[in-house]
């Protein structure tokens, strides 16, 4: 077992220096010229420009709307799909197909939607709502499907031995079962997505990414360190609040 | 002692095993009997229960409950006939995540309006009984806290107050000690055996420890491979005859 | 009565996020016409340049291999002084946590449009944006999973006199392995999606072919190459989580 081990750790190494000779930059001085001047000095990264905080805060609450209704609409259809998804509830054909249908709109990144949805209903925030709600309702689906095929049947019996019906059953052993666990990853879920709001504005789809997209394109870093402070803040609140109510849901 | 329930011939056979897990399986329980069911593992003592309400289909024989045959009926006669029937589990089927009063209000379901129960609209007086249940029980410190924090006799004594509320004939009970400590599982009994003598209900329950059986039971019924291998009062019962039911093949 | 109190909370919010992005059903039936026209452009896919669309592929499986390699192998060390139970010193673990959550909290594919602009658009700029990716979910995976374990072992080989690093070495490594490796290959997984759409800002492999595709009008091919990456992404999926499941029983 352990030569086995070696030798793939081996064959690994040698993959990865090959591939690391590979891709390397040509140019390699331009890099290191690059990595000083965007990082250090007075109009570096690392030196933001406060002064333009007031007027990146409507970018950044733009995109705290995009992600919390794009998060609550895939929520609900999530919950949809996840109860059809689901091989015990559902029968095989349809939770089949629900599986496919939704792995396959996962596989389209967030960014290619929202150039669609850009495309169907115009620049701007519902765009991006559109193209983080259909995208998150793929992988939400999944995980609730998931959740329900971990129910455990034996409470549930419970119901049914005191002569409740199938819906009783449902509303006061499986919901329960669900519920919990349904919130915590839409809450996760709404984690992702506030970063992905963030960076759908650059190709024009609501919140702060278009103004981050014109300071680096103009190379403005100081800019540039600002939106980025301005974005790590509302994603650490919206951490931090996430956290704390995942938490109580266990 | 009025008769309760008559089981005639009872065969189940499951269809992924060779052996039937019940053959022909006879015995009758009366108003208020505590009948103890004894044998070794793998004897047919769980799928017994199932069958009587009915959480299992038999393969064969007859049920009555009350001079009524009950194999035959479904849907809201079904659900009537469940209510009249509590089921203690070994693992005591708790809705974890609910407070000990909901789930004591569970028991209920059988009994009241789905659509009023959908909505959690429970009427006054069933809370009411749900309490005085729990109190009588000595948990009423527990009403409001999540089932699953409470300790595993703690949850079995749960989920006697759950069958409890739903004024039973008979209580259903699959092994429910085999989990828990000797002292707790004699609280466990002896609450079941109060319920069984104050209110007169008919308790068909599982054992396997025998003492348990001799010092609780009226009445003993002995399951060997699916068939039944004893059937006496629990005085004419004795540690010889426990050596004749397990060790018959 | 807390709970009416937190849902009323979050409809408020959501009505006001509602309101300001200016969501509309009507917008959003006016654009499905525009999005249709899109989707019937984008049908039948057009598989005539998938092959040249390969040497390309290989490029964001490679930076996918890379990036998973490296940043595990930065994560791995990362992971032990985050975790409780492997680094006694409180002030240490605090320290490094922090420093992963600041890393986690910047989007991937802003990282990855730093990237670009800092090492130009190539491969490389893609890859390191992937590495810091990958690096801060198995850290965050793999110091969680030792925060749970048990901790006797450990104990056992400090009492005898062992080193901090003999308690890794001997104590969590063999404990640790195959949960490290299942992260490992999850976050290759997510890599091998993340590297086509980190083409998409500029960053190499496949998803370039989606912008270039996407600026020429050519939908059609658009759609075959999310056939083939859908096919792609499934493929390892299933083969991933195979090799799991056998990772989990050792």
């Amino acid at each position: 077992m352990n030569k086995k081990n070696w030798v793939l750790w081996i064959i690994g190494l040698i993959s990865f220096f090959y591939i690391t000779i590979e891709i390397w930059p040509q140019d390699n001085k331009k890099g290191v010229e690059m990595f000083s001047k965007v990082f250090s000095g007075e109009n570096g990264l690392l030196n933001p420009e406060w002064g333009i905080m007031p007027s990146i805060s409507s970018g950044l609450i733009e995109s705290f709307q995009i992600a919390i209704i794009g998060t609550t609409f895939a929520g609900i259809f999530a919950l949809i799909f996840g109860f059809l998804g689901s091989e015990n509830i559902s029968p095989k054909p349809v939770s089949i197909f629900c599986k496919l249908l939704m792995n396959a709109i996962r596989t389209i990144p967030e960014i290619l939607m929202a150039i669609i949805f850009i495309v169907g209903v115009g620049p701007g925030a519902f765009a991006g709502i559109l193209a983080l709600g259909f995208h998150s309702i793929g992988t939400l689906s999944k995980l609730t499907a998931e959740i329900v095929e971990s129910l455990d049947p034996k409470p549930m019996e419970a119901v049914l031995a005191v002569g409740g019906s199938r819906i009783s059953t449902f509303r006061y052993s499986a919901w329960p079962q669900i519920l919990p666990e349904f919130l915590s990853i839409l809450i996760y879920r709404l984690e992702i997505n506030i970063r992905a709001a963030s960076v759908l504005g650059m190709v024009g789809a609501g919140g702060i990414g278009k103004t981050l997209f014109f300071a680096l394109m103009s190379r403005n870093w100081n800019n540039v360190g600002a939106i980025i402070l301005g974005i790590i803040v509302v994603v650490t609140i919206v951490d931090f609040f996430s956290s704390r109510i995942r938490a109580k849901l266990i | 002692m009025k008769n309760l329930l008559t089981v005639k011939n009872l065969s189940k056979k499951y269809s992924n095993s060779l052996k039937p897990a019940l053959t022909k399986v006879d015995f009758k329980i009366s108003e208020g009997e505590m009948v103890a069911v004894v044998g070794p593992s793998g004897a047919g003592k769980s799928t017994l229960l199932r069958c009587i309400n009915r959480l299992i289909e038999p393969s064969g024989g007859s049920i009555s409950f009350q001079d009524k045959n009950i194999n035959l009926i479904h849907g809201y006669e079904l659900r009537k006939y469940r209510a009249q029937i509590g089921f203690i589990f070994q693992n005591y089927n708790l809705q974890n995540r609910l407070s000990v009063l909901d789930n004591v209000l569970t028991g209920l379901l059988g009994q009241r309006s789905t659509i009023a129960t959908t909505l959690g609209l429970w009427p006054k007086k069933d809370i009411l009984m749900a309490k005085n249940i729990l109190k009588d029980l000595g948990l009423e410190a527990y009403l409001y806290k999540r089932a699953d924090m409470l300790s595993g006799g703690e949850q079995q004594r749960v989920s006697i107050a759950r069958a409890r509320i739903q004024n039973p004939k008979l209580i259903l009970a699959d092994e429910p000690v085999a989990s828990l400590d000797p002292p707790t599982a004699k609280k466990v009994l002896e609450d079941l055996k109060k319920v069984c003598k104050e209110d007169n209900i008919a308790i068909l329950i599982n054992l396997h420890d025998v003492d348990m059986a001799l010092k609780y039971a009226d009445r003993i019924l002995g399951l060997s491979s699916g068939k039944k291998v004893w059937d006496e009062k629990v005085e004419k019962t004795n540690k010889e005859s426990f050596e004749k039911i397990y060790l018959k093949k | 009565m807390k709970k009416y109190l937190n849902i009323t909370i979050f409809f408020l919010i959501f009505s006001w996020a509602l309101v300001e992005t200016e969501v509309s059903l009507a917008r959003f039936i006016k654009g499905l016409a525009d999005i249709k026209f899109f989707l019937v452009e984008m049908w039948p896919p057009d598989f005539s340049e998938v092959s040249a669309v390969f040497p390309d592929f290989l490029i964001s499986l490679k930076m996918a291999f890379f990036a998973t390699l490296l940043g595990s192998i930065v994560a791995y060390p990362f992971a032990m002084l985050s975790a409780k139970t492997i680094t006694k010193n409180i002030f240490l673990t605090t320290l490094f946590r922090l420093v992963l959550n600041v890393i986690r909290t910047i989007p991937d594919l802003l990282l990855a449009a730093l990237c670009v602009a800092l090492f130009g658009a190539n491969p490389f700029a893609g890859a390191i944006a992937l590495t810091f990716f990958s690096f801060g979910i198995i850290t965050k995976l793999l110091y969680e999973s030792l925060d749970s374990i048990n901790e006797e072992p450990l104990r056992a080989i400090s009492s005898v006199g062992g080193s901090w690093m003999s308690r890794i070495k001997y104590g969590a490594s063999p404990i640790i392995l195959p949960q490290f490796l299942s992260y490992c290959l999850y976050v290759f997984e997510i890599n091998i999606r993340a590297a086509a759409i980190v083409g998409l800002v500029g960053a190499g492999g496949i998803g370039v072919w989606f912008n270039v595709n996407f600026d020429l009008g050519q939908y059609s091919k658009i759609s075959s190459l999310l056939l083939v990456m859908f096919a792609i992404v499934t493929i390892v999926d299933y083969l991933s989580e195979k090799i799991r499941k056998k990772l989990m029983k050792t």
